[in-house]
């Protein structure tokens, strides 16, 4: 099906050479039982929709850059950023990721246990990415002082509305050592004042060398945090500048 | 797809599922914690907390062995350690065999977020199951107590008993997982077939008692029979059959190498099956 991905160690590089996301949509008729027997007496096949979410991406991200991604709903930025993130395996191409990957991908509630509190919530991600529990109280004081949420990191995150939700994410994932950083939407939920010092961080992370890539429909935030642009068009590169 | 920025691993090779696994299995802060957060969730906002696993346990083991130990005119003192160590042994195994079929589907979420090693959430499974295990261990404590139950050397046993039983659970996670997430119907059948289970695995009735054509009817096929009777009997004071120890051996050996090559041919597709 792939030929290969690879994270290997190094300095931070992502190098996507011919990737394709292609997958199997089996729709409810696939799994009508009296329709698949039918065409199972009749010799006749029903074969699965195709949906090509990727094709044909070469692209090559150097220590340093700050990648955002636009396009409209669809043409597949959240699909080439979890195949950046190494969370989906390309069906066709090679995609190579070297250096530690740290991806916020998903809705700004992925990942957050609504009955836990804030803080113990950042805990948990942070163990979950790979941290050890000392690792996660060194850094956790230093978490809730820049998430800014005060006295509301100890209130279960149910109580949280969504901007309060990135920022606790947001705060997490750049406390924690990466090489790349992959970040899907939702910086745009959190208020003018904390997207202010969020630039400010990621801009430190670029000093360190890492790789960014953001994904987002805001202009606006990418021209603030990101020296380079791509733009998809249904899952292929239509545009590739710097900004 | 592999731990990021940790280990290089081919797709689709053994190699590439057993780097998975060890990855998997060294990620302990993640499954551990991810197990405990499991438990914690499913008795939040209770007095007892995740002691309800073991008041679950004795109130489920009290009603059965009155009934049965009635039903069949048992003696107490022998009846309520055999359904009570049967029961708890027969509930982890059974535990472990449902978690495993539900590892990908059940944490999706995660699997389309995290990058990382998979076996990671066969390894919550093992965990999460394995500390309800642990909760109920103190009934088993006290029912060896209250009983006086004797025991003896045989108790060496216990831990391979143990072992065995944590092995087959992942083993069982690394092949069910994949396939109930590529056929969702096989996740309904594994349900239903292990309610099933629970009357055709010697937990109150005794397999000894039966002749050996019925024996090797119900009990003779029967994969968690022979597992549940090399580490019940040690906490009963005996020690297991050959056939058992003998049967185990079999059993897990194919449980692991079906589980190791399955994983490994699929570990790259199952980002797209859930």
């Amino acid at each position: 099906m792939s030929l290969e991905t690879e994270i290997v160690n190094g300095s931070a590089v992502i190098h996507l050479r011919d990737v394709w996301v292609q997958y199997q949509l089996r729709h409810a008729h696939h799994y009508n039982l009296k329709r698949s027997l039918t065409n199972a007496l009749t010799f006749r096949r029903e074969l699965p929709e195709v949906i090509t979410a990727i094709q044909s991406c070469t692209l090559e991200v150097f220590a340093g850059e700050r990648v955002g991604i636009t396009g409209s709903n669809g043409s597949g930025k959240s699909t080439l950023l979890s195949v950046m993130a190494g969370v989906r395996t390309p069906s066709h191409g090679q995609a190579r990721i070297s250096g530690r990957v740290l991806a916020l991908l998903g809705g700004p509630s992925q990942g957050l246990d609504p009955e836990l509190t804030g803080r113990e919530n950042a805990r948990a991600l942070g163990i979950r990415l790979g941290q050890s529990p000392r690792q996660m109280e060194e850094v956790l004081p230093e978490i809730i002082d820049f998430s800014g949420l005060g006295t509301r990191a100890d209130h279960p995150v149910y109580t949280y509305s969504s901007g309060m939700q990135v920022r606790l994410r947001f705060s997490t994932i750049t406390a924690l050592d990466a090489d790349v950083l992959v970040v899907d939407e939702g910086i745009g939920a959190a208020d003018t004042e904390f997207n202010e010092r969020a630039a400010q961080r990621l801009e430190a992370f670029y000093d360190r060398a890492g790789i960014l890539v953001l994904a987002s429909h805001d202009e606006g935030i990418l021209d603030r945090f990101c020296n380079r642009h791509v733009r998809l068009e249904s899952g292929s590169i239509a545009m590739d500048q710097p900004t | 797809m592999t731990t990021a920025g940790r280990v290089e691993a081919p797709i689709g090779t053994v190699v590439g599922g057993l780097e998975d696994l060890r990855s998997g299995i060294a990620d302990r802060h993640v499954w551990w914690g991810l197990s405990l957060q499991a438990v914690r969730a499913q008795y939040r906002r209770t007095y007892l907390g995740p002691w309800w696993i073991t008041l679950q346990t004795v109130i489920f083991i009290a009603g059965l062995s009155l009934l049965f130990g009635i039903l069949l005119g048992r003696s107490m003192d022998t009846f309520v350690p055999y359904v009570a160590m049967g029961f708890i042994i027969f509930t982890w195994m059974t535990g472990m065999i449902q978690s495993g079929a539900s590892a990908f589907t059940g944490n999706s979420a995660a699997l389309h977020t995290t990058p990382g090693p998979l076996s990671v959430y066969v390894m919550k499974g093992f965990a999460t199951n394995t500390i309800q295990f642990l909760h109920d261990l103190v009934v088993i404590f006290a029912v060896i107590i209250i009983f006086q139950v004797e025991l003896g050397f045989s108790l060496l046993f216990f831990p391979l008993g143990a072992a065995l039983i944590i092995i087959n659970g992942i083993a069982v996670g690394l092949w069910l997982g994949p396939v109930v997430a590529r056929y969702r119907d096989v996740g309904q059948f594994v349900g239903s077939i292990i309610r099933v289970l629970f009357f055709l695995t010697p937990i109150f009735w005794v397999a000894d008692e039966l002749s050996s054509g019925q024996r090797a009817i119900v009990a003779g096929w029967n994969p968690l029979a022979y597992l549940l009777d090399i580490t019940r009997s040690p906490l009963l004071g005996s020690s297991p059959s050959t056939i058992s120890l003998i049967g185990a051996g079999v059993i897990t050996a194919v449980n692991v190498v079906v589980g190791i090559v399955h994983f490994s041919r699929v570990r790259d597709r199952l980002a797209y099956w859930v």
